[in-house]
């Protein structure tokens, strides 16, 4: 009896503990789906990629606001250097979230130099709600080693931004036990979920914190403040601020340079607080790149690149990036990291701001259609599919780029459909001949050519499951462009 | 602290552990510590409020043991602990409104209004333990209990955390019983705690997932009544119906279940309520607690149904007038307890010629259709007076109820206006879910006639796992809290 009675006790614990823990394997798998992924949107966090990178493999860090995110391209300094490097901002970055950001930075990296923007000693409190928010989730809420106890760096900054914003209505104090855990606050998203939030954003395998923005906006030079440097008093706030970086950079054996990434949208406060860090900075006898003095060297233009006051666009960032780039070449001395497979993700990269660069040749050809799909039959990573419908004329431009695929004269007459994956023809489809074919182009694009019920030829791209794309039944050369790393359909056009 | 807080979540398994840790004589001085601190946890003076009830109470259960011969030293001792009790309830909890009906009179009458000076908080909680404790004064003096001599014994009948803010309204002759026994009875039931934990879940997903979803959308109608038509009001006023069914019954689920944990058995609070036939069995299925409390200490000394029709009548609208204000400071909750006092006379006196008349047209009246006529006019007629019970004011109810008859408008439904009063698409599908469930739940309380804890405690472990994880999860992932959400407190915890 009293055996019987053990078994079931012991039985009992064993299901006690076996229900917990799938009560946690559910609960984890729930809350990756439900937590914040984003620091920069469009599902993206930055704290993700520094833990996925190799330890230890990272040699420069650029730290900062949205100033560095837009202005900073890792890949530039790589294509120039073999540097690894990352673009560790953060939107809005303040500056309770770069002390915690420089605490992360530490915990998995022990990059050699690390740059600091100074952008945030413009300002004490948050002018944008979303930005406290990214800063507040950017990092998770529990220690990753052992048990879970909630992150103290964390924490920290969670109660340095709910006093910041004490006042708001916003924040409350009595919220902090919500930030904290965070799950309070995120389980309300089930309201938003999107496919990104059940599997991770595929630009996770190559992006390293930048946000490069192709887009140009005609901006007013900076206004020239004539204010005398006795003027030039740095806030208590900020000087704490400053020495508190320096003491977490050097405490773990980095050096520290400060930057000002430059805009020209700033105001009289802070350009003395600008220049009173700057000369605070160099009394200490560290380095600083003061980008607002320094367009002579760096040659960033007012009318092509910035795409709005504050942030320099994709052009303005690969000047800024090449500048430090070579910054650092001269003043470091950093490994050539081109040849080591340990440092794909940067090869990736910098593959991925190569794609970007021909997509906008793409797009932007002076030469019209014509030029695009020539381009695209060149193109790497590229995959194009042409269809003909109706009578070319064989004359007409339709044809000349149909002869320059290879498609001779009489396959043209006969109409149908091609496949041409970085430049090499892989499938041809023939009208009312032939069984339907199917292509998998990756693993997220497919495509299936077949006859429609009117004796046309009919393509259907399945962009992962994402949608279906149908051809036109328009008479002419019908040409779709697809780009295998930036997983998207770049150009699609009849040329008639 | 409320039930559906992280503070609770931390609190009560603590509570629970050092309970069963510590020797069985101690225990009951351990949930004497727990159930102050919880309380301490809103107010931290009021706490001195139910030190009071408690030592008059206990005071004069002694006192009237003591003048067991004297029959008028008895009623005197009975009229005092009354008056001291009730003279709090009503320093706290209606005074403003006395004050206010003073003014108001005086105002017509072109005299100064009175300034009382006092702007008090009402003490979370004050109704449901001073008619505890009242409970135990009638008990000894009617000879149903004997006094108690341990004061921390009884100071734990009336501070009980698990109901001491919001019911179930305990009787000495059970929970008193219960603490004195606890040193003898057996420490500790594998299946009484599980049992207990799913009762508390489903309270938890009744008034997280449901209650305080619902709550958007009839908090949105009411405040936006110059907009609403027919259709918007008519679905708030039975989304107020499931609103406060679903706050309640599941504080009281959640109640019952972490005393069923700790080795309590509180009494049943509700029991299908919207299954009801009559409103007479209305008020046998809700808020049972109070109903027999009402019954036991009301309206069987004013005479019951000994004295006549008429007299019967009489103290039922009495009695449902007190219950009215028993709710709150306001003449909308007297008017809804009046209404209910007034359908229950009605259906007494209308009942036996309806009947004759289904006999006479033959209508067999055993039909589970029209056991579900009997229900649908019921639960429209507990709906109507319910808007009462919401209203802010006479004026609003009123406007509320003109409109969901004038303004006819049926093409809300299917043009999106529906979710513009707080709550989406995504926000009424989880809704139907959980009414789905909660009907279920129901069934199962009406026809198997237990609870839902003990009825999933009865299943194979497989169906309770899965049953606790989609309740759990249920409550984490679609429970209405967390910073974004202010979450509302138990409807009940004001009254």
């Amino acid at each position: 009896m009293e055996q019987s009675n053990n078994y079931k006790t012991i039985m009992r614990i064993v299901g006690a503990v076996v229900f917990v823990l799938l009560f946690l394997i559910v609960y984890s798998k729930i809350y990756n789906v439900f937590r914040y992924k984003d620091t920069h949107g469009d599902y993206l966090s930055m704290p993700v990629i520094l833990k996925d990178l190799p330890k230890d493999s990272l040699d420069v860090a650029f730290v900062g606001s949205s100033h560095t995110v837009c202005g900073v391209l890792p890949a530039v300094i790589w294509e120039e250097t073999g540097i690894s490097s990352m673009n560790v901002g953060i939107s809005g970055m303040d500056k309770s979230t770069c002390i915690a950001t420089l605490n992360e930075l530490f915990k998995y990296q022990s990059p050699q130099v690390v740059l600091v923007d100074l952008y945030n000693v413009t300002f004490d409190e948050h002018a944008v709600e979303g930005n406290v928010v990214r800063a507040m989730f950017a990092y998770e809420p529990f220690e990753s080693k052992g048990l879970p106890v909630l992150d103290k760096d964390r924490m920290r900054l969670i109660d340095d931004e709910i006093r910041i914003n004490g006042d708001s209505d916003r924040y409350e104090l009595s919220d902090a036990d919500d930030y904290y855990l965070e799950w309070p606050i995120v389980h309300s998203r089930y309201q938003e979920l999107k496919a990104n939030d059940f599997r991770e954003n595929p630009r996770y395998e190559y992006w390293l914190g930048e946000e490069p923005v192709m887009r140009t906006s005609l901006i007013s030079p900076p206004e020239l403040y004539s204010i005398p440097p006795e003027a030039y008093i740095l806030s208590d706030e900020n000087k704490e601020y400053i020495d508190e970086v320096i003491r977490i950079v050097e405490s773990n054996g980095s050096q520290v340079v400060f930057t000002i990434i430059p805009y020209p949208d700033y105001s009289d406060k802070d350009f003395i607080q600008f220049m009173s860090a700057d000369s605070y900075i160099r009394g200490m006898g560290y380095n600083i790149i003061n980008g607002l003095f320094l367009q002579p060297d760096i040659g960033y233009s007012y009318d092509t690149d910035f795409f709005n006051g504050d942030h320099l666009n994709y052009w303005g960032a690969k000047k800024v990036s090449g500048y430090l780039a070579n910054y650092l070449m001269m003043f470091y001395e950093l490994e050539d990291h081109r040849d080591d497979p340990k440092y794909m993700r940067w090869e990736k990269n910098w593959e991925y701001m190569h794609q970007m660069d021909q997509k906008w040749d793409l797009q932007n050809d002076e030469n019209g259609a014509f030029g695009t799909v020539i381009r695209s039959s060149l193109g790497s990573n590229l995959c194009t599919i042409i269809k003909v419908t109706g009578d070319l004329s064989p004359e007409g431009s339709s044809s000349a780029i149909a002869y320059a695929f290879g498609i001779s004269e009489a396959d043209l007459a006969k109409g149908g459909a091609w496949i041409i994956d970085s430049g090499e023809k892989v499938a041809r489809y023939l009208p009312g001949k032939e069984e339907e074919i199917e292509y998998e182009v990756n693993k997220n694009l497919s495509v299936k050519i077949c006859d429609s019920k009117d004796d046309k030829t009919d393509i259907y791209f399945n962009l992962d499951r994402r949608n279906m794309i149908n051809s036109d039944d328009e008479s002419g050369l019908e040409i779709f462009v697809y780009d295998e790393v930036l997983d998207e359909m770049i150009y699609n056009g009849v040329i008639k | 602290m409320s039930f559906n807080s992280l503070q609770f979540l931390i609190f009560f398994p603590i509570v629970a552990l050092i309970f069963y840790i510590l020797p069985k004589k101690v225990r009951y001085i351990w949930l004497l510590v727990a159930s102050y601190y919880f309380y301490m946890c809103w107010n931290v003076a009021y706490a001195g409020l139910i030190a009071i009830s408690t030592v008059v109470t206990f005071g004069s259960g002694l006192l009237l043991e003591k003048f067991n011969e004297d029959t008028g030293k008895k009623k005197l001792v009975v009229a005092g602990s009354f008056t001291i009790n009730l003279g709090i309830l009503f320093f706290f909890k209606y005074l403003d409104f006395f004050f206010e009906n003073i003014n108001s009179l005086l105002g017509i009458m072109k005299v100064r209004p009175i300034n009382n000076g006092l702007d008090l908080l009402l003490p979370v909680g004050i109704s449901f333990y001073t008619f505890q404790a009242l409970s135990y004064t009638m008990d000894v003096y009617r000879g149903e209990v004997k006094a108690m001599k341990n004061p921390f014994k009884y100071a734990l009948f009336v501070s009980f955390f698990p109901q001491l803010v919001a019911g179930p309204i305990e009787r000495s002759k059970n929970l008193l019983t219960q603490i004195e026994t606890l040193p003898e009875r057996k420490s500790w039931n594998y299946e009484r705690v599980l049992s207990g934990i799913y009762q508390m879940a489903f309270g938890m997903f009744m008034k997280m997932v449901i209650a305080d979803r619902v709550a958007i959308f009839v908090d949105g109608v009411y405040s936006r009544l110059h907009y609403a038509g027919t259709f918007e009001t008519v679905f708030a006023a039975l989304g107020f119906s499931l609103q406060i069914y679903c706050d309640f019954a599941g504080y009281s689920a959640i109640a019952i279940g972490a005393a069923r944990i700790l080795g309590f058995d509180l009494m049943e609070n509700f029991n299908t309520p919207y299954f009801a036939g009559s409103i007479g069995e209305f008020w046998r299925r809700w808020h049972i607690s109070l109903s027999t409390w009402f019954k036991d200490y009301l309206y069987i000394p004013l005479g019951g149904n000994r004295k006549g029709k008429l007299r019967k009548y009489i103290n039922l609208i009495i009695v449902f007038l007190v219950s009215g204000l028993w709710h709150g400071a306001s003449w909308t909750f007297v008017i809804w307890g009046g209404i209910h006092g007034l359908l229950q006379v009605i259906e007494d006196v209308i009942l036996p010629r309806l009947n004759a008349l289904y006999e006479k047209f033959g209508i067999n009246t055993k039909t589970e259709s029209f056991k579900l006529f009997r229900m649908i006019k019921t639960g429209i007629l507990v709906t109507l007076a319910w808007v009462f019970f919401k209203a802010d004011s006479l004026s609003q109810a009123i406007k509320f109820l003109t409109r969901m008859f004038t303004k006819w408008n049926p093409w809300v439904i299917f043009d999106g206006t529906f979710f513009k009063y707080g709550i989406n698409q995504i926000e009424f599908r989880i809704l139907i879910i959980g009414v789905v469930i909660l009907l279920l739940a129901d069934l199962i309380r009406y026809f198997k006639k237990e609870d839902i804890g003990v009825f999933i405690g009865r299943q194979n472990f497989l169906f309770r796992w899965i049953v606790l994880l989609t309740l759990i999860f249920m409550c984490i992932v679609f429970g209405k809290y967390g910073a974004d959400f202010d979450s509302a407190e138990f409807i009940y915890f004001k009254f």
